[in-house]
């Protein structure tokens, strides 16, 4: 208990100090790379990469490979990193747990296993239709689009806020709310 | 085998990893990344129960670390850039489509409850139900690749495209910096509000717990 409290052995850090380091770290994102931060990219660089490693023939068909080249690029190590920032940060401040079913979904839902990866694969499925579908995912046209006063980045936010709530409303039912342990 | 070997170390380019800045380069990637969930994980972001617990108007995390984001990068971004150091790049506008893909974006959340930058935070941090998250994103990338991109439907979504527009440019204000301060205030008034309601609910949810525990007879946790 009398470990000294720093950057980094705090659990949760103050929410307005890590809102600031994420602005921080978005204005580094434009000084280094010279490019806004955005994550989905990389998915479809890996699905690019998928066809282009196993079905060679067919992927030479798809046009849209040609805007996603089967090259590792920025986003797919941007991901690799955030895993490891993460595995840093979880570990050093004595957090890391491994959990199969979260908190609050085995409370509306139920503890099974793999009803969980089954609903997370559905989930995953639209989530990257939809974010190819809109040009980009939360962090790449949400929060980089509307800090650069976007108009694409306030119409995805309004638009992922009502989808969000009406879905939730209407996939968890009578069981929306519930009750936090801690 | 040999063949797939060799079409995998061909995706790799040795002239990415030469340099630290540039727009290819794979070490700025990584180093961004690394800071990125680090800061991420530090907020408690990184897990099902914020992102589920703020569409269930429980937990206020994600607004409350939002919020101060939004404004401070606005001011550094548009700061920087009118100083000369960075460029803007902002993403297209196309009205339907983000309409669309925002809604099934947040159906998307809804369900799996993460985004594409949480779920690796969650798979750092010890959340094993983010690897099928990371195969459905993929396999959805591919499903629109394959079947919608080029078609006529996407053509009918692209059909109001704005280009790379600001608000600003929209609306022919004279300076953006109108603008920002607006939404610095905005913002300012949004996070007192806000931080105010997500401390009441949690001393209620706590109190909750408190005497529901009385009642079963148990002794309630202390966090």
């Amino acid at each position: 208990m009398d470990r000294e409290k720093n950057f980094l052995t705090t659990k949760r850090g103050w929410p307005v100090f890590v809102g600031i380091a994420f602005a921080v770290v978005e204005l580094l994102s434009f000084i280094i790379s010279d490019r806004p931060l955005g994550a989905s990219r990389g998915y479809t660089v890996i699905g690019s990469i998928f066809e282009k490693v196993f079905f060679p023939e067919h992927a030479e068909k798809v046009k849209y490979w040609l805007l996603y080249e089967p090259y590792i690029d920025w986003t797919v190590a941007l991901l690799l990193g955030i895993i490891t920032g993460s595995f840093i940060s979880a570990v050093s401040s004595k957090s890391f747990k491994i959990v199969a079913v979260p908190d609050m979904w085995k409370q509306s839902m139920g503890p099974s296993k793999i009803r969980r990866w089954f609903w997370a694969i559905i989930g995953g499925i639209i989530f990257g239709f939809g974010a190819r579908m809109a040009g980009g995912c939360v962090s790449g046209l949400m929060i980089s689009g509307s800090v650069q006063l976007s108009a694409a980045g306030f119409i995805v936010m309004m638009t992922v806020w009502i989808g969000g709530v009406m879905t939730t409303i209407a996939f968890y039912r009578l069981r929306t709310i519930a009750m936090r342990k801690d | 085998m040999d063949d797939i070997l060799a079409r995998l170390i061909n995706t790799f380019d040795p002239t990415t990893i030469t340099s630290i800045t540039g727009q290819s380069s794979l070490i700025g990637g990584f180093i961004i990344g690394i800071l990125w969930g680090y800061v991420l994980q530090k907020g408690g972001l990184g897990s099902y129960n914020s992102t589920s617990g703020m569409f269930r108007m429980e937990d206020f995390t994600f607004w409350r670390v939002g919020t101060p984001m939004l404004m401070t990068a606005m001011v550094l971004l548009y700061l920087f850039s009118d100083l000369g150091i960075i460029e803007l790049h902002p993403p297209k506008t196309i009205v339907i489509a983000q309409i669309l893909g925002g809604l099934l974006m947040g159906a998307g959340i809804a369900i799996l409850g993460y985004c594409p930058a949480l779920v690796c935070t969650a798979l750092g941090e010890g959340a094993v139900d983010a690897i099928p998250g990371i195969i459905g994103m993929v396999i959805g990338s591919v499903l629109y690749a394959e079947f919608v991109y080029g078609t006529s439907f996407e053509k009918k979504l692209e059909f109001i495209n704005l280009g790379r527009i600001t608000i600003p440019d929209m609306f022919l204000v004279f300076n953006h910096w109108f603008y920002i301060i607006a939404f610095v205030i905005m913002c300012n008034i949004f996070l007192i509000g806000i931080t105010m309601y997500d401390t009441v609910l949690k001393y209620s949810f706590r109190s909750f717990n408190k005497i529901s525990s009385m009642f079963d007879g148990k002794k309630a946790k202390d966090i």
